[in-house]
């Protein structure tokens, strides 16, 4: 059986024990009931929490990604009963944000311009499309540190406008890992990342919202609500709602390029949907003094 | 007479049909876990994702009328109506699906577990929530008991007449309402008249979203639309309250075929 409990070290002190049981536990992950799954889930987030006390921002970043993918894997597998990853995002997201702040991220050069073009006298409507670009730049910032890599300089480093507030990234086999869209219907932003050693790609679907602007609630299609098993009014600010415009994206019979990034992009989510591969996020961000932004994760759930 | 889809709806219907198969029929061989997630987490959320994927293959199979996949899909979703209704006793509206196809499919023994599920909740249901209401109106028709009916029954009714819900499902739900009405009063004779009318609302909202789709406007249309069970599972309702001649008068409809979704040999 296993190598029993003293064998890994014991003492108590240094980052050493919580990583040799991050370890263990890595390896126990998939074996048991989803129940026996679930509980060292949480062990390893534990361990996970007590790394993150003493080890360096740097080594907390890597580990939380070891631990995401394989918390993502276990998912998505349905080997384990929700999505755990989320929590390990989240301590990866602290210390990506002490390590690397707004300011030094990719993304602050798109913040400036926004926040620099925000002066006083505009019209509603520029203001209103400023605090949007805003929203989305805190969006982009949150996802990063959820990630532990700065997307705005990876995944949305290439990204190429579609016309209007539009943009996507492809890679290679010009395959969609970044959307941002604009308009009613659509969520505000999709990005696609690859886990290694996983069946599908994690989808990463987000609601931006700039200055004060308050999560509104939809009222969904009556085909969404599925006769069953929701209740209107959908929140901004659930899963749910990325899941019910995704219909509207998936569901779309035009073919213009933008239109079929759409779709694209909508199935992305339905797939990751029902096999549990997504990630919704909700965050906002208003300019501060002084040609900065501040950045706020409002919602995060993992299906 | 069934009711048509003009054609370039009808392509449409069967695009959306055929992706939804081809996307949730995995969801079949997840059943066992999402039930062991279920109790691991002691929450019904695994079951209520299985289910919206469930449901459109369903609904899908059923437009397609893809005899052996709808069986598939209707079994698996009234096993875990059954299952949830015993292990987890839910809102009413977790149980409306399981609810019409075991009042049209299943032996007694299945249909009076998950009735006895809807008719135990502790509180009452809101009216905002349609598919609850709807559950427990089916609910106390099927165990007959008209005083809760009549009063499930003029909840919804008020509700519709405040304009609680969308326009065009509060045409659906009074066709409901009105169906509902006759059978607890026992005048289900004109029945066949009613299914075509309810029909025809599913139909005004199916016509709507797909035209919507086929000038390239937003729609959220999904395969569950092309199936209406509360109005089959009335239906069904009233055939079992009817005559043979009667019961041999129900038409053929396209939302709502109970006889196609029942599957019964029609001696």
């Amino acid at each position: 059986m296993s190598g029993g409990i003293t064998s890994y070290p014991r003492t108590g002190g240094g980052g050493g024990s919580s990583l040799a049981a991050m370890q263990r536990l890595l390896g126990q992950l998939n074996t048991g009931s989803i129940a026996g799954n679930d509980a060292n889930a949480a062990l390893l987030l534990a361990a996970l929490a007590a790394f993150a006390t003493t080890a360096s921002d740097a080594q907390v970043i890597d580990q939380a990604k070891v631990v995401r993918d394989a918390l993502f894997i276990a998912r998505e597998t349905h080997r384990v009963s929700r999505g755990w990853h989320g929590e390990a995002m989240e301590i990866c997201a602290q210390a990506f944000k002490s390590l690397y702040p707004f300011e030094q991220t990719a993304v602050a050069v798109r913040s400036q311009a926004a926040t620099q073009a925000l002066v006083p006298g505009l019209a509603r409507s520029q203001v209103r499309a400023l605090k949007e670009q805003i929203g989305l730049c805190a969006w982009i910032y949150e996802a990063s540190a959820l990630l532990g890599q700065d997307i705005a300089a990876t995944l949305a480093a290439n990204a190429s406008s579609l016309g209007g507030d539009w943009s996507c990234a492809i890679d290679s086999a010009n395959q969609l890992t970044y959307l941002e869209t604009a308009g009613a219907y659509n969520v505000n932003i999709v990005i696609r990342i690859d886990i290694p050693g996983s069946s599908g790609p994690m989808i990463i679907a987000g609601e931006a919202k700039g200055g004060h602007s308050a999560y509104g609630e939809v009222r969904g299609p009556s085909g969404v609500i599925a006769t069953v098993l929701l209740t209107p009014p959908i929140n901004q600010r659930s899963l749910v709602y990325a899941i019910s415009r995704a219909c509207f994206m998936a569901n779309t019979k035009l073919t213009d390029a933008r239109s079929l990034r759409r779709k694209e992009a909508g199935n992305l989510i339905l797939d990751a949907a029902k096999d549990d591969r997504l990630v919704f996020m909700a965050a906002r961000g208003d300019s501060k003094g002084g040609l900065t932004q501040d950045t706020k994760r409002d919602y995060l759930e993992c299906k | 007479m069934q009711v048509i889809l003009p054609d370039p709806l009808d392509a449409i219907a069967r695009d959306i049909s055929e992706e939804a198969l081809a996307r949730y029929g995995s969801l079949l061989d997840r059943v066992a876990q999402a039930r062991e997630s279920a109790l691991a987490r002691d929450d019904i959320q695994p079951i209520t994702d299985l289910n919206i994927g469930l449901i459109q293959y369903l609904g899908a199979a059923y437009y397609l009328r893809d005899r052996e996949r709808f069986d598939a899909a209707a079994a698996v979703i009234i096993d875990l109506a059954a299952w949830l209704a015993i292990r987890f006793l839910p809102e009413p509206r977790h149980l409306l699906a399981g609810l019409c196809l075991a009042m049209i499919r299943s032996p007694s023994q299945v249909r009076r577990t998950i009735t006895r599920a809807v008719l135990s909740t502790p509180r009452e249901v809101d009216i905002l929530d349609e598919s609850g209401l709807q559950a427990r109106v089916l609910a106390s028709l099927s165990d007959l008991d008209p005083r809760l009916a009549a009063h499930e029954t003029v909840r919804l009714r008020n509700a519709c007449i405040d304009r609680v819900y969308a326009r065009m499902r509060t045409r659906n739900l009074l066709g409901f309402v009105h169906g509902a009405q006759r059978i607890r009063e026992g005048t289900a004779t004109r029945f066949p008249g009613w299914l075509q009318l309810m029909d025809r609302t599913e139909q005004a909202i199916v016509v709507r979203e797909l035209s919507r789709a086929s000038r390239g406007d937003a729609t959220a249309i999904t395969a569950t639309s092309f199936i209406d069970l509360p109005a089959a599972a009335l239906a069904w309702s009233a055939r079992a309250r009817l005559s043979r001649s009667h019961r041999d008068s129900f038409p053929h409809t396209r939302y709502s075929d109970v006889r196609w979704i029942g599957d019964i040999a029609w001696a």
